[in-house]
């Protein structure tokens, strides 16, 4: 373990697979709001324009909006692969349609896996288009931090969210904002390295505040083998989807990181971004 | 079906007032759900370990409400007698049967002797999530001798409707009016006061939020917040936590309701709470008691007592005529 540079991990050691996947078709999600006025609102599924990574998550007449495009598979198996294998920072490419030949890349897990894409391609894009994934993280660890776990994070973003090892031997995360554990909301008790966890905004009004591809540190939160709230633990992850009208649910945290706290120096440093950690990888 | 806590009255220890007589049943069809393991969702433990236990679908023999709930390392989300579905071998949905039934509803085999109580519900529909939405009928020995999963059974469901006339935001969830007169609610002015084993804060809620508080129950995400002698059945308060809302967290709002499963070992999962009560809590409060009072055990027997006895009584009846 040497300060300075980024944690040792086993990326040389993971596998690349191509997995295919189709653009989902848009869903009119029918939500019922706090005061149980039932209301239909766009944003899941399909092909969601004028959003990216960065721009502002929680202000939009919409439920769970996934800018871009949501991706996902028609047997139940291989849809099951797409959702475990996929990570943050993979690269998507249309193989059928108009926009045929278009790279976008991973930057989210919902019900799909969420991607996002340069927005002349997603004008040309439709639901039903094939993609290809290049699915690449799944089975990272961290060599000289076997506590804590990575998920759905490609090799590539995992050099630019842990930067450094500080010469304390812990690990340096920025992060964009600290959320209190009552936040959490649909999500805990689903598997980590899949879907998400849902940021309710009633529990902390920040979280109107956050953009999409916002780094975020859950506090009290061991994210390991599922999410569930335990002293002592944090999880790092990123916003990947809108808010929403109903109670129990708002911005999706996909989680990265999950370590006991101990083991990271934490700054928090506004506007830390899935879109700064990629630059120079994706659009 | 426990009996030594049956000595509850028959009439409502409290005056409120609310819309039964205005109330609809409905008998609904409902099969007993198989045991069913799906390996590729068989979720590791707190430590990582995949491992299949007993607990959800068939029939639970000899485990009752009013029974210790168990532990996390020999049952999984163990649930009271039979457990019942919609439909034989579907994938998670919400039913009918599921979303009209409250605990205390009576239940009846296919010949139409009564079998026992809706006891408690389990279940959700979160992506991935094939456990089926469940109902727990609390048995009388009789019927747990013999009833097998894919028997067919009918639920007289009730409850869906209820209002408290003079306290409207104090909204009932999954709870047959019967029943609600056999929990120990205080009336102070326009207050009403809950007995329970446990108040929770919203922030250890587990899985379950974000749901309508019809759909299953919301789990406690940490066994240690619970008394260690905790009941099915026992009447559990969330603090800040508003159960109209999808189950969400609400500053100044209380649900509560009662424990209708065990422990899990699953990272945020635990003992579930099937919301029978909840509102602001300047309205609805919860006070904590370890008697029998805080729990729908002796409601539930009381219910069960009497639909043995009007059905023997029926069936005395047509011997002789």
């Amino acid at each position: 373990m040497t300060a300075g540079i980024p944690p040792r991990s086993n990326a040389a050691d993971t596998v690349r697979v191509r997995l295919t996947a189709t653009v989902s078709p848009a869903q009119a999600n029918a939500v019922s709001d706090r005061s149980g006025t039932r209301r239909v609102r766009p944003g899941q599924g399909g092909v969601v324009l004028g959003h990216r990574i960065g721009g502002p998550a929680g202000r939009w007449a919409s439920d769970h909006l996934e800018p871009g495009a949501s991706l996902g598979h028609s047997d139940p198996a291989a849809y099951a692969a797409l959702q475990a294998l996929c990570c943050v920072g993979n690269r998507v490419v249309v193989r059928s349609g108009a926009a045929a030949g278009a790279e976008g890349f991973v930057y989210g897990k919902h019900g799909g896996v969420l991607a996002t894409f340069a927005e002349p391609d997603l004008e040309r894009l439709v639901p039903g288009d094939q993609v290809a994934v290049e699915a690449h993280g799944s089975g990272l660890s961290l060599v000289d931090f076997p506590d804590v776990a990575v998920h759905s994070c490609s090799p590539s973003l995992l050099k630019t969210l842990l930067p450094e090892v500080t010469s304390d031997g812990r690990m340096r995360v920025d992060i964009a904002a600290v959320l209190p554990p009552t936040v959490a909301a649909a999500g805990i008790g689903m598997p980590a390295n899949g879907y998400n966890l849902d940021l309710d905004p009633a529990a902390a009004e920040q979280v109107h505040d956050l953009d999409f591809g916002s780094i975020v540190l859950l506090e009290e939160h061991d994210h390991r083998f599922g999410r569930q709230r335990r002293h002592g633990w944090l999880a790092v992850g990123a916003v990947v989807h809108g808010s929403s009208l109903g109670g129990g649910h708002g911005l999706g945290m996909i989680t990265l990181l999950s370590g006991p706290v101990e083991r990271f120096v934490v700054s928090v440093v506004p506007g830390t971004n899935l879109n700064g950690l990629m630059a120079g990888v994706w659009l | 079906m426990t009996r030594d806590t049956a000595a509850a009255t028959d009439r409502a220890a409290h005056d409120l007032r609310d819309n039964r007589d205005s109330l609809v049943t409905v008998t609904a069809r409902a099969f007993v759900a198989p045991v069913r393991v799906l390996p590729e969702l068989t979720f590791p433990d707190r430590d990582g370990r995949a491992r299949i236990l007993p607990g959800n679908g068939g029939i639970s023999i000899g485990v009752h409400v009013g029974d210790l709930v168990g532990s996390a390392a020999t049952a999984d989300h163990l649930m009271p007698g039979a457990c019942l579905e919609s439909e034989p071998a579907s994938p998670a949905a919400v039913g009918d049967v599921h979303l009209l039934s409250c605990l205390g509803n009576s239940v009846f085999d296919s010949a139409g002797r009564p079998i026992g109580v809706v006891a408690g519900k389990r279940g959700g529909l979160a992506p991935g999530f094939w456990a089926p939405t469940h109902l727990s009928v609390d048995l009388f020995e009789s019927a747990e001798a013999s009833l097998a999963p894919g028997d067919s059974v009918a639920v007289r469901t009730r409850g869906r409707g209820m209002i408290l006339t003079d306290q409207p935001a104090v909204q009932v969830f999954n709870c047959d009016p019967e029943l609600l007169d056999h929990i120990g609610l205080t009336v102070r002015g326009h207050r009403i006061e809950v007995p329970v084993r446990a108040v929770v804060h919203a922030g250890w809620a587990a899985a379950g939020l974000g749901q309508d508080p019809w759909i299953g129950d919301l789990e406690v995400g940490d066994i240690d917040l619970l008394p260690s002698g905790v009941r099915f059945g026992d009447l559990i308060a969330f603090a800040d936590l508003d159960a109209a809302a999808d189950r969400s967290y609400h500053s100044g709002y209380i649900a509560v309701g009662a424990v209708s499963h065990g422990p899990s070992a699953r990272p945020g999962h635990g003992v579930g709470v099937t919301i029978l009560i909840g509102g602001p809590a300047a309205q609805l409060g919860a006070v904590l008691d370890n008697t029998a009072s805080a729990s729908i055990a002796p409601g539930l027997a009381r219910i069960a007592h009497t639909l043995a006895k009007r059905h023997s009584a029926a069936g005395d009846s047509q011997e002789t005529t």
